[in-house]
């Protein structure tokens, strides 16, 4: 591993116990929910309030490692899921059966669909970005096609991946506080070469791109948010900072020990969801893996300039779906309640992304010792 | 939360000012509020992760352009080369000269102080995948070139920035190693200001030490040209404006001859799209090696690029720069000294075609 990055490195070593956060994705017309913990995907179908079981006919294997990204796209058709055991799964999402899987060579940090749902766009942990069609119709359209490169951020991991509401463009957000804007292009298999912009502002690592757009739908924006614990607002189209909010010290509180892993929302945005939860707890035996479902409602109350003081949290009973949703995606009952699992899960989690994401500091003498240990290493392995 | 008002938007720093984007959620005057509301799920993520303290975000991190502050000590750390430092350079006696060229350019009776090599052999090869310890600009206006060109930004006293952003860097030579290019162009194009981008640390420090003595021996001459060290392979956004460029320099990169080690070339498909957003359209790429394979790997990466297209004939007869590839740098003397051949590609960077 002479040439990983020193964080890469020691990710990889601690491979076996990596806990990863656990994922939740809102049809954007609020048709269904799914959440993502460890390898497993559980969907619940709102409309018709029950719980949904996946099909699957692609040919290709099921996730069995823990997956790192999920997400609609083409205005809910399709929903896409991807992580650490390499594969890229496309879901329709009116029958829920898997449409396609894709093998990456590596593992997969961030997936998305574009706009007009023919491509999807997946990225590893050494910053090359994929692209795939989706396009059944062409007679090629075979399930061993392969994702050919799109772009590339130089050895750095991307953490997050979205198309603008337009399809014009792709970001690409990395471990090295960057930010791409890509033109995407019309024939996308051939790579996307012109570079829109760079937003460079953040002082740690991307964690997640949205673009937003002005009421009048003509103007789009792009929100970023990172590891120096700021929300920045870009003029992406010239990578100008336009806004910095520190979020350090207005992070609300939703009470006990719940710490949403990752939120979604549909479109109407009705209800904020929430999910709390990891993969591979150390304490947490073989039991289900962790995941803790919250719902805020009615969100047209909240008001951001205010410190969200009146910000409601659904109790179980009231969330859409009920019990029997809660039942689904949580995998049981009164998790909340189980406030030493919450903690154990909170812990794990901020080391787990400290371990990834966060650049290692090391005194000279330190860095020193790693380099000599690395030079011994390889000399060693020449001389065999 | 950061509801952008419309004061900040009125006058926009490129073009016309723009209609006030409204997506306040407050009273629900939004587009997309699921959109929005989406920055709800990036700002409680951003809480699982605690902030590095202050000391070691400073550290990792320094503002490269030294703020007025009262901290010397600090803002001496944070800028590479202080003018205290530069002028202790320049004092130090002990190092005699180095090439036959630059001593002949830095003839007139002065006694130069040109640094030697072999003070800073290094490493043949630094990797260029690990993580950097060096400080990294967060963006290109963030770092402060009047340290890097004292003479091209007059002292201004009031300590406003004034016209720092009328000059501006146009030529890059990636890998720069010991400055031989840099040294030949300064006196080509002196009213260029031009920087040399080099990974290992002790030969930037030389490239450093060999620019100072050189000014000291000339006056006003060699004040246009600098180095920094970094690794041009993930940093070339944070130097560089989009278009900035008006000529870029990869002279003998190193050749990574095994296939897994393809992707340390410092030319390569996704590499030139950042060489392609920092040079302007025009602008011109100049590549040079001696060993074929890579020659030939140079040529059909930029070959195979939209946005690049190759240079006539008779126009690199015509342009002087060309010569300077074999015979400028240090690299380029060893291989002509040996009688290598060599294989070159340059290319100019060209608007894509519309198909
Ligand atoms: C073989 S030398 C050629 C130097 C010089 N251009 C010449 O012709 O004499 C290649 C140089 O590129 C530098 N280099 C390699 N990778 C680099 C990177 N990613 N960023 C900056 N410099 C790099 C090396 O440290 C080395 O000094």
């Amino acid at each position: 591993m002479e040439e990983a990055a020193a964080g890469m490195e020691e990710g990889e070593q601690s491979q076996e116990a990596e806990v990863s956060p656990a994922l939740i994705a809102v049809h954007p017309l609020g048709k269904s929910v799914v959440v993502a913990v460890g390898s497993e995907l559980r969907a619940y179908d709102l409309d018709g309030d029950k719980a949904i079981s996946l099909s699957d006919n692609s040919s290709g294997p099921s996730h069995s490692e823990d997956i790192k990204a999920i997400g609609f796209g083409a205005k809910g058709k399709l929903f896409a899921s991807a992580g650490n055991d390499k594969l890229v799964k496309v879901w329709a999402t009116d029958s829920w059966n898997c449409m396609r899987t894709v093998c990456s060579e590596k593992r997969v940090s961030a997936v998305a669909i574009s706009p007009d749902g023919l491509f999807v766009s997946f990225a590893d942990k050494f910053g090359v970005v994929y692209i795939l069609s989706l396009d059944e119709k062409g007679a090629e359209a075979s399930a061993d096609k392969k994702a050919v490169p799109l772009l590339g951020h130089y050895c750095s991991i991307i953490t997050s991946l979205e198309f603008s509401p337009d399809g014009q463009f792709i970001a690409s957000a990395d471990r090295d506080f960057k930010i791409r804007i890509t033109v995407f292009p019309k024939r996308p298999l051939s790579g996307a070469h012109e570079i829109q912009s760079f937003c460079l502002g953040h002082t740690d690592f991307v964690l997640c791109l949205a673009f937003i757009c002005s009421s009048d739908g003509c103007q789009a924006f792009l929100l970023s948010g990172g590891g120096d614990s700021t929300v920045r607002l870009w003029d992406f189209m010239s990578g100008s900072l336009l806004d910095t909010c520190e979020v350090g010290l207005k992070v609300v509180s939703i009470g006990g020990h719940f710490v949403p892993t990752s939120l979604g929302m549909s479109s109407t945005a009705d209800h904020l969801w929430m999910v709390m939860g990891a993969s591979n707890l150390p304490s947490h035996g073989s039991s289900l893996p962790l995941a803790c479902v919250k719902v805020i409602s009615p969100l047209q109350k909240i008001k951001l300039d205010e410190e969200h003081s009146n910000l409601t949290v659904l109790d179980d009973e009231e969330v859409p779906g009920g019990q029997k949703l809660l039942e689904k995606l949580q995998g049981r009952l009164n998790v909340a309640e189980d406030h030493e699992a919450l903690e154990v899960a909170a812990e794990a989690l901020k080391t787990a992304m400290r371990n990834l994401l966060v650049k290692r500091q090391y005194s000279v003498a330190n860095r020193e010792l790693r380099k000599k240990i690395r030079n011994d290493r390889k000399i060693k392995q020449q001389h065999q | 939360m950061c509801i952008p008002s419309h004061e900040k938007y009125g006058t926009e720093r490129y073009g016309e000012p723009r209609p006030k984007p409204r997506f306040l959620v407050g009273n629900l005057e939004v587009a997309n509020p699921g959109q929005f509301l989406f920055s709800l799920r990036l700002l409680l993520a951003v809480s699982l992760v605690p902030a590095p303290s202050p000391a070691v975000r400073r550290h990792s991190f320094p503002r490269l352009r030294a703020a007025p502050s009262v901290d010397t000590a600090a803002s001496s750390r944070r800028s590479w080369w202080p003018q205290k430092e530069q002028q202790r350079y320049i004092q130090r006696s002990k190092v005699g000269p180095l090439l036959k060229s630059d001593r002949q350019m830095a003839s007139n009776g002065h006694k130069s102080h040109l640094p030697r090599k072999r003070f800073y052999r290094a490493r043949a090869h630094s990797n260029p995948l690990s993580d950097s310890h060096f400080p990294i600009p967060i963006s290109p206006s963030d770092v402060d070139y009047s340290q890097h060109f004292p003479a091209f930004f007059p002292v201004d006293r009031d300590g406003t920035d004034g016209n720092l952003s009328i000059r501006k860097i146009h030529f890059a030579d990636i890998g720069c190693g010991f400055g031989g290019l840099l040294v030949n162009l300064s006196t080509m194009f002196p009213d260029t200001l031009m920087i040399g981008m080099e990974l290992r640390d002790k030969v930037t420090e030389y490239v450093k030490e060999r620019i100072l003595a050189l000014r000291a021996a000339n006056p006003g001459l060699y004040e246009n040209i600098s180095v920094v060290r970094t690794n041009s392979m993930k940093y070339i956004p944070n130097y560089f404006e989009k278009g900035q460029l008006s000529k870029m320099f990869f002279l003998f990169p190193d050749p990574h001859f095994k296939e897994k080690n393809h992707r340390r070339r410092v030319i390569s498909l996704h590499l030139l799209d950042e060489y392609a957003y920092a040079l302007q359209v025009g602008g011109l790429i100049y590549t040079i090696t001696d060993v074929e394979e890579l020659g030939d790997w140079m040529k059909s990466c930029l070959e195979n690029h939209p946005l690049f297209e190759a240079v006539s004939e008779s126009e690199l007869k015509a342009d002087p720069v060309v010569k300077l590839l074999t015979s400028a740098t240090e690299e380029g003397q060893k291989v002509a000294r040996n009688g290598g051949q060599t294989y070159q590609a340059i290319y100019r960077r060209v608007v894509q075609e519309e198909e």
